[in-house]
């Protein structure tokens, strides 16, 4: 069976709002007061849930939007990237910005289908180009991580 | 006269061309915004004269935010949070094989506004502070409130679809420290959610990642192309911006002083302003379905009124020591470092100061015409590169960004979570730029309800017991009374689905 784009993003906005409001329940209310912390993600959540019912009630109503399709070659690739940025999410304070955004670039362009030239080029200029933009000039503590000893 | 000669002083006039390089490169840059541009600026600022260094900040802040739009037109990526309200036209229209035109009607347009900001800002700074004086937490809840609404009428996807949208938003800004009693909210544990989601970085990947992924599943040949690939001759792009900004002028106009007094307004700014301005562009257009769809109007009227805010935000900074936004909070800080205190006399104090800055702001809006058609040139060379190329360099520059901002490897997790998120909501027809004005406007909201809820000790009435609380309250009630009978219009009588959920943004 398939199901409409629409019923999924309701169904999805549904369940959403209300784990967030289950969510909000647990925090505690001060003394003395009759709203805390919990009260505005409440409201937030029950207008997210009103919402998903609206678009789900107008699907079930209109049956106008396409099937869901699931792409597993497209759904592969934006894995993948995800994958990427992860590694070097977790790299990039042991290793040093420098190491990890090289490999991250040099991966990244090959992915998008570069030359392994290119992506050698790119990757390293890059590099030296965001260095000296964010770590020369901003002062932005970039992690020197391998090469600390290197540092200049 | 003696301002007349400080504004000719060499050393001034050589700040201003450097800080409006400075502010085009970093405006441009995707995840560095003004107010980070103004911050990396103050170190200089010390060894400057009081003028200098108030222009340096002028000039930086005034060109950052024009230079945000450059991104955002190129890359679909808005360069600073100001450009995110009309990110959809700008790029449609770069798309279309017009990339500098586009930019150039920005650039006018932003300088325009900008002027008109200064000339409002010198002839009315005492009134318009002390009509922002009045606002209390009421009314600064009703303003918030109001500007949600715009939501609405910026995006053009269904009600219900931009309800969500805004929901989405209003969620994320609920993640962290709660404004009332101080409890973590969804945090999960991590310290580094306390602060809440770093919006730069929820740009990035609202923005950035969601335009690469699109751009993976394009390199298999399942979506479509993503960049423009044509850019008209330079000539021809300044002609043609030039005529269409001309064309436009009563837009100019009407959105500037709209722009001041968002600006002037504690807590609001620039980014504020181009999304009200651009709901009642829209809501005033006779051509409202063209809107998110390439559409110069919108560009117009949003690009000036978020250049006029900037001057605006002065207004209280100067004549009360209130920050209008985060950039004036840290020029206040320079003040004060150079012995001028702001208050309601500093027009006796330090008159010549205060109009050389008046001055130095019209001048940089003036240069900014330069040094902003070099940026565009520059960055519209972008475009020639291949796009295996520039895909990378987008997000390294996108992930750099966002780690400046927290200096903090969690800032990579917001972006991939969002960046996750704003993807599933295009595959599900829910556009993405509701979901950052909630993200913009969430803590103001929560912040100034709770408070007059607690001010009011549960009761709804005083909401509307002051003069303008009551006008901002009818008028919020008004537009959410419409809005829901659109709403359940919709579902009563469905019609074809909206052409923007077939590609929202």
């Amino acid at each position: 069976m398939q199901i409409s784009r629409d019923i999924a993003t309701g169904t999805v906005l549904i369940v959403a709002g209300a784990a967030m409001f289950v969510g909000a329940r647990g925090f505690m209310l001060p003394a003395g007061l009759d709203y805390g912390a919990g009260f505005f993600p409440k409201i937030v959540s029950c207008g997210m849930a009103v919402s998903g019912l609206l678009i789900l009630v107008g699907e079930l109503r209109s049956r106008s939007s396409e099937p869901l399709t699931i792409v597993w070659r497209a759904l592969r690739r934006i894995a993948a990237l995800i994958g990427m940025i992860v590694l070097y999410g977790l790299a990039f304070d042991p290793i040093g910005f420098h190491i990890s955004t090289v490999a991250l670039l040099f991966a990244v362009t090959l992915f998008f289908g570069g030359s392994i030239a290119a992506a050698a080029i790119l990757s390293v200029s890059a590099t030296l180009m965001l260095h000296v933009c964010f770590y020369s000039v901003m002062k932005v503590a970039l992690p020197w991580g391998l090469l600390l000893p290197f540092a200049w | 006269m003696d301002i007349l000669i400080s504004l000719s002083d060499p050393a001034l006039l050589l700040t201003i061309v450097v800080c409006t390089l400075y502010g085009s490169l970093i405006g441009a840059l995707p995840g560095l915004s003004a107010t980070m541009a103004v911050a990396l600026l103050v170190p200089f600022t010390f060894y400057m004269d009081p003028v200098q260094a108030i222009t340096a900040i002028v000039a930086t802040t005034s060109t950052a935010i024009f230079a945000g739009d450059i991104s955002g037109a190129l890359l679909r990526i808005p360069g600073t949070p100001a450009s995110a309200a009309y990110v959809a036209d700008s790029a449609t229209i770069a798309h279309n094989g017009r990339p500098r035109t586009v930019l150039f009607v920005d650039l006018f347009t932003s300088a325009a506004g900008g002027i008109i900001g200064v000339i409002v800002l010198s002839l009315a700074t005492p009134m318009l502070a002390r009509f922002a004086t009045n606002f209390s937490s009421y009314e600064m809840f009703w303003l918030a409130a109001l500007g949600l609404s715009c939501a609405v009428f910026v995006a053009g996807a269904s009600p219900p679809k931009t309800f969500a949208s805004l929901f989405i938003g209003l969620a994320i800004a609920c993640v962290g420290i709660d404004v009332a009693v101080g409890m973590p909210r969804y945090t999960f544990g991590f310290y580094d959610l306390f602060d809440g989601v770093d919006f730069i970085s929820a740009m990035i990947g609202f923005f950035a990642l969601t335009e690469l992924f699109r751009a993976a599943v394009e390199r298999d040949g399942i979506g479509k192309a993503v960049l423009p690939t044509v850019v008209e001759p330079v000539r021809r792009a300044i002609a043609d911006g030039w005529k269409i900004s001309c064309a436009h002028w009563k837009h100019v106009l009407r959105s500037s002083p709209v722009g001041v007094i968002i600006g002037v307004l504690p807590g609001a700014g620039s980014d504020v302003a181009a999304w009200v301005t651009y709901a009642l562009s829209r809501k005033l257009s006779k051509t409202p379905e063209k809107y998110g769809n390439g559409h110069m109007e919108g560009i117009i009227d949003a690009g000036s009124s978020n250049n006029a805010a900037v001057a605006g935000a002065w207004t209280p900074a100067l004549v009360f020591g209130i920050p209008g936004d985060s950039v004036t909070a840290i020029a206040i800080g320079v003040l004060m470092m150079k012995g001028l205190a702001p208050g309601p006399d500093i027009f006796e104090r330090s008159g010549d100061v205060v109009y050389t800055l008046f001055g130095a702001f019209l001048l940089s809006n003036v240069i900014m015409v330069f040094t902003g058609g070099i940026a565009i040139l520059l960055a519209s060379q972008l475009l020639r590169m291949p796009r295996r190329l520039l895909m990378p360099l987008i997000l390294g520059l996108s992930l750099i960004g966002g780690f400046a901002v927290m200096n903090s490897v969690f800032s990579i997790w917001i972006i991939i979570a969002l960046g996750v998120l704003g993807y599933l909501m295009i595959l599900g027809g829910i556009p993405i730029a509701p979901a950052i004005l909630g993200v913009v406007l969430g803590k103001t909201l929560e912040q100034n309800f709770m408070t007059s809820m607690i001010k009011s000790q549960g009761e709804f009435l005083p909401f509307f017991s002051r003069d303008i609380s009551m006008v901002l309250g009818v008028a919020t009630i008004l537009i959410w009374g419409l809005c829901l009978l659109q709403g359940v219009r919709t579902i009563i009588s469905p019609g074809p689905a909206s052409k923007n959920e077939e590609n929202p943004t």
